[in-house]
């Protein structure tokens, strides 16, 4: 491994550090004082791009650190989770009003991923910011949720190359990302999203997935949205999971075999791989053991993972798709069947985008 | 801004406020605006919601901190001043 490499997983592991179960204030303040040695600027900047820079603050202010935290610096994270307060509120108020437009037009809806997860296991779920609100809805609903968001008075930002899974709204600042598969279709061996809907939770002020359901999609979908270690990933992702591991009552049966069903232990055991890496000890030791995919795989993926050669290939995306998150489907037929899903894909997005595009003539709701 | 003293201001509909901590913030929904108060603010806008007057916040946060009459009323006028300029603020 490079130096550069390892320089850059210890900036991975200062800036999760505070938030290991174990922390104390001083490894808090040991943590910051490594951080800011590696330069303020950049720690700030490693901080904010990872979604860290507003929990940071709240935890230098809970143990007691504010004072002898360098001043600038404290500004800069105070700022940060104001910014993180004024997104969440107007993200809040945007779900409130899609859950109550979905419900007058019968449309089934579960909210995942961040926006859903950080009412759970934040005491504060402003802290955790979130650049959109994931929505799940069945297929079949599609044209009829993208009209009511557009009665909302949001905006369709066609994208031809996730049409196939999901499309984009904006109204203002708020970004809802409106699924209607939980993964581009192919990635599980069996379709998830209707089970997923048909076990929907009430949360406070909107639905959400499940629990197993939830902690599926927080081990899968970094796996391949995310290429599990890239800059993509965002390490308030992997705080999330370790939050959801350390605060909910898991049911780990239910979830090994959920993953089972959808051919994704492997991508599981590499997503729980990582977050204990940089963690330390996030899942029951049994847990990786029975997600872990055989002896040549679990080397091959682990250097990847050690290495971090996602990151470092961020510019070859096909190259990682072939070469890193195929093998994290669980057999060689689940990989072929990716595949097949990426070459239909391909073949009827334009399709998809003009029936999605359609369904909303007359509605006014284009973006640019 | 005498005539400001006595008047009665609420938080109008569109605008939602969240505590961060011991600060406070407001987003104004319609228009995009927001602001932070720090812990004076959060307060002056705590006894907004409970007190008729601006004139009856003053008194109140005059028995509170340790500061002079004039200094507190300037420095309550401007912000409410400036919180009804970003519509944060509106006369109940």
């Amino acid at each position: 491994m490079t130096v550069a490499n390892l320089e850059a997983l210890a900036l991975h592991r200062l800036a999760l550090a505070p938030f290991r179960a174990d922390a104390d204030a001083d490894v808090v303040r040991e943590s910051l004082g490594r951080g800011l040695k590696a330069g303020e600027d950049r720690f700030l900047e490693f901080l904010g791009k990872n979604g860290l820079d507003a929990p940071w603050h709240e935890v230098l202010k809970r143990h007691g650190l504010a004072a002898t935290t360098p001043e600038r610096v404290l500004i800069a994270l105070k700022r940060a989770r104001q910014v993180a307060a004024v997104r969440y509120l107007a993200q809040r108020y945007a779900l409130e009003r899609i859950d109550a437009a979905f419900g007058a037009a019968s449309v089934r809806y579960a909210v995942f991923k961040g926006v859903h997860v950080r009412e759970l296991v934040y005491d504060d779920p402003s802290l955790r910011p979130a650049g959109d609100v994931d929505i799940l809805i069945a297929r079949s609903q599609r044209d009829l949720a993208a009209r009511t968001l557009v009665r909302q008075g949001f905006a369709l930002h066609p994208d031809a190359d996730i049409v196939s899974h999901e499309a984009t709204f904006h109204d203002r600042d708020v970004s809802i990302d409106l699924h209607w598969h939980i993964l581009r279709p192919g990635r599980t061996r069996v379709d998830m999203t209707d089970a997923f809907l048909a076990r929907r939770h009430r949360e406070s002020f909107f639905w959400g997935l499940d629990s197993a359901d939830t902690l599926f999609t927080l081990l899968v979908h970094p796996a391949f949205a995310k290429y599990v270690t890239s800059p993509y990933a965002l390490l308030c992702r992997l705080l999330d999971l370790s939050r959801w591991l350390q605060s909910r009552n898991v049911d780990w049966d239910k979830t090994l075999a959920l993953l089972d069903q959808a051919g994704l232990k492997t991508a599981a055991w590499a997503v729980l791989f990582w977050a204990s890496w940089l963690m330390g000890s996030v899942a029951p030791p049994n847990v990786l053991e029975r997600l872990e995919p055989g002896r040549l795989r679990t080397r091959y993926l682990r250097y990847w993972l050690e290495r971090n050669l996602p990151s470092r290939w961020l510019h070859y995306p096909l190259l990682i798709q072939i070469a890193f998150t195929l093998p994290l489907h669980d057999r060689p037929s689940d990989a072929l069947a990716a595949i097949q899903g990426w070459l239909r894909h391909r073949w009827k997005m334009r399709n998809e985008q003009e029936t999605l595009l359609a369904a909303l003539q007359g509605q006014g709701g284009f973006g640019d | 801004m005498s005539s400001l003293k006595q008047a009665n201001l609420k938080i109008p509909d569109q605008v939602v406020t969240r505590q961060v901590g011991d600060e406070t913030v407001l987003l104004n929904l319609e228009s995009g605006t927001y602001f932070g108060l720090d812990p004076v603010g959060s307060r002056f806008l705590e006894l907004l919601q409970a007190e008729d007057a601006l004139a009856a916040v003053i008194a109140r946060m005059l028995e509170e901190f340790d500061v002079s009459e004039t200094q507190l009323e300037t420095d309550l006028l401007r912000l409410a001043e400036e919180m009804l300029a970003s519509g944060l603020l509106e006369p109940a």
